[in-house]
This record gives C-alpha cells, sequence and structure tokens, in this order.
C-alpha cells in the first residue's frame, strides 16, 4: 500500500485497540495492536526505500499480493512490497537502528501472537503489561524512522 | 487444543466482536478470521481431521488432498471460512472500497461456520 494508507489504517487499528479492555477482549486488543504496528512499519520500510509503496495487497502467501483491477482484484507475484508480519518474508538488507530497534521489539509482541490468541496460553495482566510495552518502545523506534525519512508520522 | 478449549476462546472472541460496528471493517473481519477459525478446528477435531495436539492456523494452508476431501464432507464450511480469508488482503491489508460490505457477510459468515461445527 502506500505510505498514507498505512499510516490511516494504523489509526483505525488504534481507534479499534482502544474500545478493548486489555484483558478481557485480549485476543481483539493484541490483534488490532499487531496490525496496527505492522501497517506503520511497513510505512517507514516505505519511507525508507527498503520497501515499494505500490496498490498491491498482502496475502497470506509471502510475495503473492492482491492486485486491484477493474473487476475487483487479482494475485500477483510481487516482491519488496508490504510485509506479512516483522520477517514474512524477510529482508535480506540492513535496517536503519530506529527500524532495527522497531523489528527487535515487534519481535516480541509476535511470541504472543499464536500461543495466545490461536493458543490457550493464560491471558495475565503481565502479559498485557510485557505486549504493551513492547509496542510503544516499537511505536517510538518507528516513528521516529518515519521522521528521519521526512514522514510526519 | 480441545474442542472446548476451542469454543471457550471462540466465544471470548465473538465477545470481543460484539462491541465493534462494521463500520470498523478491519477488526471485524479479523475477528470472524479468528473466531471462526477455533470453531473451523472444532469441526476438524470432531471430523477426525486433526487431532488435538494439532491444529490448523489457515483453511488454505491444509493439504490438497485434506481440502478436497474436506470441500466434499462440509463443503459450506470450507466456502465460509475461505470467503473470510479472501476478504482480508481487499479490505484488511489494503483499502479497496467495499470493506464495510465484507465486514457484514464475515458476521453471516460466522454463523455458517459456528453452526457446520455444532452440527457435528
Amino acid at each position: 500500500m502506500q505510505i498514507e494508507a498505512h499510516l490511516e489504517k494504523f489509526e483505525r487499528f488504534e481507534a479499534c485497540r482502544r474500545q478493548f479492555d486489555a484483558v478481557e477482549d485480549f485476543e481483539l486488543w493484541y490483534w488490532s495492536l499487531l496490525s496496527a504496528g505492522t501497517a506503520l512499519i511497513n510505512g517507514a520500510l516505505h519511507a525508507h526505500g527498503i520497501t515499494r509503496a505500490e496498490d498491491a495487497f498482502a496475502t497470506q502467501v509471502p510475495d503473492v499480493y492482491a492486485v486491484p483491477d477493474a473487476t475487483g482484484w487479482h494475485h500477483e507475484i510481487r516482491f519488496l512490497n508490504d510485509l506479512i508480519h516483522v520477517g514474512l518474508p524477510a529482508l535480506e538488507v540492513e535496517l536503519p537502528p530506529a527500524l532495527r530497534t522497531a523489528f527487535h521489539e515487534m519481535e516480541i509482541i509476535e511470541r504472543y501472537r499464536d500461543p495466545w490468541v490461536r493458543g490457550d496460553q493464560p491471558i495475565t495482566a503481565e502479559v498485557v503489561t510485557t505486549v504493551a510495552s513492547a509496542f510503544d518502545r516499537c511505536m517510538a523506534a518507528t516513528r521516529q524512522a518515519l521522521s528521519e525519512a521526512g514522514v510526519a508520522p | 487444543m480441545t474442542p472446548e478449549q476451542h469454543q471457550r476462546k471462540a466465544e471470548r472472541i465473538e465477545r470481543s466482536l460484539a462491541k465493534c460496528s462494521v463500520d470498523q471493517p478491519e477488526i471485524v473481519i479479523e475477528g470472524v478470521m479468528l473466531a471462526g477459525t477455533h470453531w473451523f478446528n472444532i469441526a476438524l477435531h470432531r471430523m477426525g481431521f486433526s487431532s488435538p495436539e494439532k491444529d490448523v492456523m489457515h483453511a488454505q494452508y491444509l493439504p490438497g488432498n485434506e481440502r478436497l476431501k474436506l470441500s466434499l464432507l462440509q463443503p459450506a464450511l470450507l466456502q465460509a471460512l475461505d470467503e473470510v480469508e479472501s476478504f482480508r488482503p481487499a479490505y484488511v491489508r489494503g483499502n479497496l472500497p467495499g470493506a464495510r460490505r465484507a465486514a457484514t457477510r464475515s458476521l453471516e459468515l460466522l454463523n455458517v461456520i459456528k453452526a457446520a461445527a455444532r452440527r457435528l
């Protein structure tokens, strides 16, 4: 997607997250946070020219994108477009320091995805604090990366 | 996870979904995908397709032979989850017009998936 569209997605997912109780609604609270963070990171990667801002949307299969056309959309193989998750697909490039930090923090967040959302690990205040703290650090680093690339987050 | 664990998880997500509106299509579609996948796993476990030790995260990741068999045994179940998944690139990770309609449809599809799982 284009950078502005990623920033808009970030805001939309954050608005969703605010309506959830972090423990009672952990699954969708977490999913909103994960999606918001991934959107902002995609925007920052585009802003740095590491990945391409195009009208192509990530599918569940790495390197397969949904590309709009006159009748809706079709699949295409593309490379270095939006990430589905941090590390998916993997980027074989050196990241700027701020984005390295953002990726590191997002990797902490991602550890909670399958065991706590798709699985049945106990949802505790400690889990919420760990995820929320990593998200705050991740977003601070991503905003810094956007600023360094001349994009106002 | 066992079918009982999946059901508890699906119902938690559905309670959270009830706080959302189709004007928030991204999280509605994602919530339906998450809850629907728990119901999908209930169906797979009850049908003996997979054991509680082996959950499926996405229907499209099923091997071709299992997808074919499931499409013949439970066509509505598989088609419904596939349709929800088909909305994600365009409306969750993308910004094509029609997201609100897709969110409304996703909620209908969740009922189809649940009904199929409950019949087993």
